[in-house]
């Protein structure tokens, strides 16, 4: 019998279409941002389950104390025509970029990062962004620069890069890398011109990075630094905050479930309750309502009356592939053991802020007296607080409920209160204060206590 | 958000005898359990003893269990549960079921019975799930529900299809207009309650439901009764040493169909006499009178189970 090998070789500018097809250029931009933190992770020999350790004690001796260094900084500026992202994070060895960063894929002995995992985020970010790309890294020792004009790359049959090796930085601090894109895919072009791009693209940054900016990193955008969005989760002294932590697979774990601090307004956002989701400090999910993260599975289904639930799931593991992000780091990969145990888990530890929640709504009033006092004593705590505490089921202490009160609500004609109001000789009292004094005047006269 | 109160208030607790025999079957099991080197005694029970707290006291009395814990989630029977608490090792809280279990020591060995008397609902079905999460390894999870058509007034011959549909959806798996027929809602309401105790359970590898109740009665109201064991490779070694001679009414195949208990109705004289020929071949009958074949045949497998009643003036 005679074999025949079929080719298989992939036609590479159908390959790089594919490839770049299933992300947004928001989760593009987040992928190289992910790559100059896992350089600085690198450089700095960061423990990503240690970045949310508590923050120091100064001076008086308790407590770790923290290496004072100055963070880093990724600058991400384009305009219509060019792209580019600038980092002082430590750079690429110029062995690495030939035998690894560069592959489609980790290969076998590849050093993971701890938010890179598969070894292609960078790839895909560049490949999507446009066609002309040129890339240059220094570490302390060397450099190199590289560039990919993509259109004839595409079609020549080689799978190589060329670059060129150049001095490097003699000094780590500075060391660090730059990307820089010309020449935009269309829809790329016109995602850059819109309106909106810019103020979404800081919102994602400040949310997914939240853990990390300021306090190992800064990034700025077009200029403008990048302020972290924090997760609004809160405590007080009348409420704590729920914690369980496990270990499976690998994979640590830590829960949180609380109440969520009110806003300016003192009101609570349904857009920032439910599950913030993070794998090795990176947030992967925030403010999920929906059944990914168990919601109408084991938990309730969202509705507006949990808006004051918040809820973080921790995962973290040297090995970012046992982790249970999915490749675009959007979304969780349901299949995942770990997670699967997790969700159950999230759904005990979320559970009593629930109840607390169907207490607080569960008469005709917008929100009852004792459950109100304590969500507005509500007080946002920095998450690095809440590493030390022990395991705790959520416990909220409000004063037995008083007497149930209904809304009373009528209609009246205009004419009507201007008696009333003529009648009282307060002209200036709302149609709200009028009813109120009328029934209480009615109660005094004829039902009095 | 589960109410015990509605039938603990309208029926005699421990005169329904169907539920009683239901009990007595537990507690054999549990018997049988505990030579097959299950330290039941050492398990925790937390049940919804209502005021009536019937399988407290039988808990307590036959299996020496006391470390006990009733739930009732009406708070206006907060006095009346405290005065009908029997033993002082029973601890009563005013609360949910849902409320109690994400509290559940996960180091202890837990009975837990949710006891409801309503059809399968969202809720009914999260404290399922989050049983399966929560329970550790050798616990014994038993849930009873009503499986009468939940929307006996309404004439559309689909509206228990529509009624699981939109309490259950997840956990329908496959929707056959069949399963709705009245006849099969407790096979359809006890696959959506296994199919939430095995979400429930997701991730723990090594750890299955082993079954070992299917029951259906109806003392007025059709109930279902299913539950199990949640344990891994050990608790299985011992369920399989476990001694099930006679007992015709464990169901530990989960495709199994449910054990039917039927109290056939007999006077007291009639019992005594039967009694004393029991345990009887298949096919005897009493010389005395004549009894239909099946009423006997129904009588052989709960004699032992069955509650005697009669007026004491006190």
């Amino acid at each position: 019998m005679k074999t025949v090998q079929a080719d298989a070789s992939p036609e590479k500018g159908l390959f790089l279409e594919m490839f770049v097809r299933d992300l947004t250029l928001e989760d593009c931009i987040l992928d190289l941002v992910d790559n100059s933190i896992d350089s600085l992770i690198r450089t700095r020999n960061i423990n990503v389950s240690e970045a949310l350790i508590p923050l120091p004690t100064n001076g008086a001796g308790e407590g770790p104390i923290e290496v004072k260094t100055e963070p880093a900084v990724i600058n991400v500026t384009y305009n219509a025509t060019n792209f580019e992202i600038v980092d002082n994070c430590g750079g690429i060895a110029v062995k690495d970029a030939a035998e690894e960063v560069f592959r489609f894929g980790h290969s076998k002995k590849a050093v993971v990062g701890q938010l890179g995992v598969y070894g292609i985020g960078l790839k895909r970010a560049i490949f999507k962004i446009g066609n002309d790309i040129t890339i240059e890294s220094k570490t302390k020792d060397e450099g190199f620069r590289m560039h990919i004009p993509v259109r004839s790359w595409s079609t020549d049959p080689s799978w190589t890069l060329p670059f060129e090796v150049i001095g490097g930085t003699a000094d780590s601090n500075v060391g660090g890398t730059s990307i820089s894109i010309k020449d935009f895919r269309v829809e790329v072009a016109e995602r850059f011109k819109s309106g909106t791009f810019e103020g979404h693209l800081g919102e994602m940054i400040a949310r997914t990075y939240c853990l990390f900016l300021n306090r190992y990193v800064v990034v700025t955008l077009n200029g403008r630094k990048v302020e972290p969005s924090p997760i609004p989760l809160g405590k007080s002294e009348n409420a704590n905050v729920a914690k369980e932590e496990f270990e499976d697979n690998g994979v640590k774990v830590t829960l949180y479930a609380g109440l969520a601090a009110r806003d300016i307004s003192g009101e609570w956002r349904a857009i920032d309750a439910g599950w913030y989701v993070a794998c090795n400090g990176r947030l992967v999910l925030a403010a999920n309502k929906t059944e990914e993260t168990g919601w109408g599975v084991g938990m309730a289904s969202f509705v507006p009356k949990y808006r004051g639930f918040i809820g973080l799931a921790f995962f973290y593991s040297m090995k970012p592939l046992l982790l249970p992000w999915n490749t675009t780091k959007r979304g969780l990969n349901q299949e995942s053991l770990v997670f699967q145990r997790a969700r159950t888990r999230m759904a005990i530890v979320g559970r009593p802020v629930l109840s607390f929640l169907d207490n607080m709504y569960s008469s005709k009033e917008t929100e009852r007296e004792p459950q109100r006092e304590v969500a507005e004593g509500i007080q946002r705590v920095d998450i690095r607080e809440l590493t030390t505490q022990p395991g705790v089921v959520f416990k909220a202490d409000s004063k037995p409920p008083g007497e149930i009160t209904t809304r009373v609500q009528y209609d009246a004609k205009e004419s009507e209160l201007k008696r009333a109001r003529k009648a009282l000789g307060k002209y200036s009292w709302s149609a709200r204060k009028i009813g109120r004094y009328t029934f209480e005047h009615y109660l005094k006269t004829e039902c009095p206590e | 958000m589960k109410k015990t109160s509605k039938s603990a208030l309208n029926v005699q607790f421990d005169l329904r005898a169907a539920k009683q025999v239901e009990r007595r079957m537990i507690v054999d099991t549990l018997q049988r359990l505990a030579q097959a080197q299950f330290p039941i005694r050492d398990y925790k029970y937390t049940g919804m003893g209502s005021i009536h707290f019937v399988d407290f006291v039988i808990f307590h009395r036959l299996l020496g269990i006391d470390d006990m814990l009733s739930v009732e989630h009406d708070s206006t029977l907060e006095d009346r549960v405290k005065f009908n608490r029997p033993f002082k090792c029973i601890k009563t809280k005013m609360c949910s079921a849902t409320d109690v279990i994400p509290t559940l020591s996960q180091d202890e060995k837990h009975l837990l019975w949710l006891d409801y008397d309503e059809p399968v609902t969202s809720e009914i079905l999260n404290d399922v799930f989050l049983a399966g999460s929560q329970l550790s390894t050798g616990s014994i999870l038993v849930v009873t529900v009503d499986v009468e058509p939940p929307d006996k007034v309404s004439d559309n011959l689909y509206a228990s299809k529509a009624y699981f549909e939109r309490e259950a959806r997840k956990y329908l798996s496959s929707i056959d207009d069949k399963d709705f027929a009245e006849g099969n809602l407790h096979k359809t309401s006890k696959r959506v309650i296994i199919n939430a105790l095995k979400e429930g359970m997701a991730g723990r590898t090594g750890i299955n439901y082993y079954p070992l109740f299917f029951f259906v009665y109806a003392d007025g109201h059709r109930m279902m009764t299913v539950g199990g064991i949640i344990g891994s490779k050990v608790e299985k070694r011992k369920i399989n040493s476990m001694d099930i001679e006679g007992a015709t009414y464990l169901r530990m195949n989960i495709d199994s169909a449910a054990y039917e208990i039927k109290i056939p109705v007999l006077t007291r004289k009639e019992r005594q006499l039967l009694d004393s020929a029991m345990p009887c071949d298949a096919g005897w009958q009493p010389k005395e009178f004549a009894v239909p074949a099946n009423d006997i045949e129904a009588y052989r497998e709960i004699y032992r189970f069955f509650p005697a009643y009669a007026e004491l003036l006190l």
